[in-house]
């Protein structure tokens, strides 16, 4: 059987079954159970409880065995005393897969109710994820997590060893960055599927394009290492390793029972393997969010693209020390360009208008010039003015508020709005026709809506060292996959 | 020589230094076991008097290098029971009794198993260090780099855990910074690099055919130019018990 489908308990159950969930809101299981619904989860949800009789308005049950239907998959998010009497009661109604949410286990050294838990999962061929894990994300609509979040649908899987990061910074940076979800998994304890197991069936899931993992260690590690090594050749896959010095290790012990490795091996496996390593979560979520939604950079020169000349000089500087180029462009290229800007901007490259008010120029008819010249292999802009700009622009004293040009001012954001969508429409357009990849870098934030409108359609858009580290972060990735072509 | 031949005096080696209660090898026993994975050791050969040491000695030619064998010692130079350059049968009957002398004013228990006589390595284009250890996650890793400061102070190496293709090692090597040492830097001679990166390899195998090895530290490997070959002047191998 193929792993996904083996697994697929976890990713498309139809009837679930909740262990922990009462009519007090407050207690952790009532809050997933919240979460699964607002989530939009359309199967069928069934409160196991020792009392109640209904539970948030669904029909509970004193015992599974007692539950008339199938049951897909159950979540236990209770006294740990508890779990492996339920366990039982699970195998014997023919429950095939568990979440086990609650701790208490093999990290905090209950070695035995761990070891008859793998027991009794033995015994009824049951596939638990965790214990003391997170639970999981598969979008569009099932959420078992404690965390209300109905995430963008997309390509990006992240399986991770760590419960906390599996999804608070996820949901924080995702909901800042617009990323687009297909599964995250906290693997707990892994006491009878890890994080081999998942990325397996990651590796045939034909909704993920790109992989994520919060690494702490491994159990089976040389089908880890072979299968980053067969899996990144089609999927990338950037992995954040955790608890590689004293103290980290450590503090990984103690809460997942894991014995991690130094840095240097884990380093020397992503060197052998071309799986790119990050630091910190912002990296990762940006750089996934890259992969999933851009094409790859096809040679390593670069076209900046500002409203401003710091961040273009920054820019240059990151890319130059990193591998790649900003290139001089051609006396024709800038030509060509030239109409189209102001006077006293440089059309060299990096490409800085300096301050621009015709946004079409800039959006639509500069990067048109520049992405079909075959002297650049992306393009990345600083510089965004949406309707917030121009509102917050006219946040003026009281005495000044009925000024004519001030009220034109103030309506022009949103008159301009249908015009902005369609230069934007243009830019999304773009990354298609020409196969390059197009970041959008500013400090605004989703709350300009052209931020999310752009996020949502596939233009990363962030901070501009994010997003010149993902962009070199691509290039490392592309030069990796061109180099395992030759030697094959 | 035959697998099983091979595999049995290996486990002998090991066993041996088990039935000892010893958790490592002897500079003679790691050599025995590493030349057993076509690790090029150069010429020695474990005596237990003058004339025989004399003998070898004109065997193989002057000059050689003698020093003690003895589980009782593991720093070799902080006992002073080794001797580099020696040129005549004189100065090797000297220097063998000043090393007995030094090894039991060293520790007057000393169990000693003789004296390892061995050619003196020329000067190569480069020493280096090929080190194993185990991971508890990924198993056997292998280490390379240059020796002294290179890896003690500016921690120049590489790291790859097996098992370990020829191509993914010749990437090992070129990835520390020091390689153009190896590659004729200043118009010196180029390094004999095929040669070392089968010592990486071999050392590979030999590190996933015996779990009772927990690390392995070839050090110093000497890099002669191109064509020459390379040769382990120096081995440990530490054990552990269970397999």
């Amino acid at each position: 059987m193929s792993k996904l489908k083996e697994l697929d308990g976890f990713f498309n159950p139809k009837t679930v079954a909740f262990y922990g969930a009462s009519n007090v809101m407050q207690k952790f299981g009532s809050i997933h159970l919240i979460n699964l619904l607002s989530a939009g989860f359309e199967g069928k949800v069934i409160p196991i409880h020792p009392k109640e009789e209904e539970i948030l308005g669904f029909k509970a049950y004193k015992n599974i065995k007692d539950v008339p239907e199938r049951v897909d998959l159950a979540v236990m998010a209770i006294n740990p005393e508890l779990i492996n009497n339920f366990l039982e009661d699970c195998g014997k109604k023919g429950v095939k897969h568990v979440i086990i949410l609650s701790g208490g286990f093999l990290e905090v050294g209950n070695k035995d109710a761990q070891e008859r838990m793998k027991k009794i999962a033995e015994n009824y061929n049951i596939k638990i994820m965790g214990p003391n894990c997170s639970g999981e994300v598969i979008t569009p609509s099932l959420n078992i997590t404690h965390v209300p979040w109905p995430p963008r649908k997309g390509g990006v899987s992240i399986v991770s060893q760590s419960g906390t990061y599996a999804v608070q910074p996820l949901i924080a940076i995702s909901s800042k960055i617009g990323l687009g979800i297909s599964k995250i998994i906290s693997v707990g304890n892994e006491v009878n599927t890890d994080l081999v197991d998942y990325l397996e069936a990651l590796e045939e899931d034909d909704e993920t394009t790109t992989i994520g993992i919060y690494f702490e260690a491994v159990r089976r590690g040389k089908e880890f290492i072979e299968l980053l090594d067969r899996i990144n050749k089609k999927k990338p896959i950037v992995i954040i390793p955790i608890g590689q010095t004293e103290a980290g290790t450590r503090s990984a012990k103690s809460h997942t029972a894991a014995i991690t490795s130094p840095g240097y091996i884990i380093d020397s496996v992503c060197e052998q393997t071309g799986v790119i390593k990050v630091k910190n979560s912002i990296e990762l979520l940006n750089l996934l969010n890259a992969f999933d939604s851009l094409s790859l950079p096809k040679g390593n020169r670069v076209a900046i693209l500002t409203l401003g000349g710091g961040p273009g000089t920054l820019m240059s500087d990151l890319f130059e020390s990193n591998g790649m180029k900003v290139p001089m462009l051609s006396k024709e290229l800038q030509e060509k360009l030239k109409p189209w800007m102001p006077e006293t901007a440089s059309a060299i490259n990096p490409i800085d208008l300096t301050y621009s008010d015709d946004m079409q120029n800039f959006l639509n008819v500069l990067p048109e010039i520049l992405l079909k010249s075959d002297e650049i292999d992306s393009l990345i802009f600083y510089g965004l003015m949406g309707t917030e700009y121009f509102k917050n622009l006219v946040n003026v004293p009281d005495y000044m508020k009925n000024h004519n040009s001030i009220i034109t001012m103030k309506n022009f954001g949103e008159m301009m709005e249908d015009f902005f969508i369609a230069l934007f429409d243009e830019i999304i357009e773009f990354k298609e026709k020409y196969q390059k990849p197009i970041i959008l870098t500013c400090y605004n934030t989703r709350e300009e809506k052209f931020v999310a409108y752009l996020q949502d359609n596939g233009i990363p858009v962030c901070y501009p060292e994010e997003g010149v580290w993902a962009l070199i972060r691509m290039w490392q990735y592309n030069k990796f996959l061109y180099s395992t072509e030759k030697l094959i | 020589m035959k697998e099983e031949i091979k595999i049995t005096i290996i486990k002998s080696i090991i066993n041996n230094a088990f039935a000892e209660n010893r958790l490592f090898l002897m500079e003679h026993e790691s050599k025995d076991l590493i030349s057993k994975y076509g690790l090029p050791t150069g010429d020695y050969k474990l005596v237990n008097s003058k004339e025989e040491a004399v003998k070898f000695a004109n065997k193989i030619g002057y000059p050689v290098v003698a020093k003690i064998m003895s589980p009782d010692i593991i720093h070799k130079t902080d006992a002073k029971v080794i001797k580099l350059n020696i040129r005549s049968d004189k100065e090797l009957e000297e220097a063998y009794n000043e090393i007995i002398v030094n090894a039991r004013n060293y520790n007057p228990n000393i169990e000693l198993k003789g004296i390892s006589i061995q050619k003196m390595a020329e000067k190569g284009v480069a020493e280096v260090i090929v080190g194993g250890l185990r991971d508890k996650n990924f198993g056997p890793v292998l280490m390379f780099g240059f020796g002294g400061i290179f890896v003690e102070i500016f921690k120049d190496v590489a790291y790859r855990v097996c098992p370990i293709t020829k191509e993914e090692a010749g990437k090992m090597v070129r990835s520390i910074k020091a390689f153009s040492l190896l590659d004729g830097y200043r118009g010196q001679a180029k390094g004999d690099i095929n040669q070392l990166i089968k010592v990486i390899i071999n050392s590979c195998t030999l590190l996933m055919e015996n779990p009772e090895i927990i690390e392995l530290d070839l050090n110093p490997v000497i890099v002669f130019e191109i064509g020459k070959g390379v040769m382990v002047v120096d081995a440990r191998v530490i054990l552990r018990e269970e397999g």
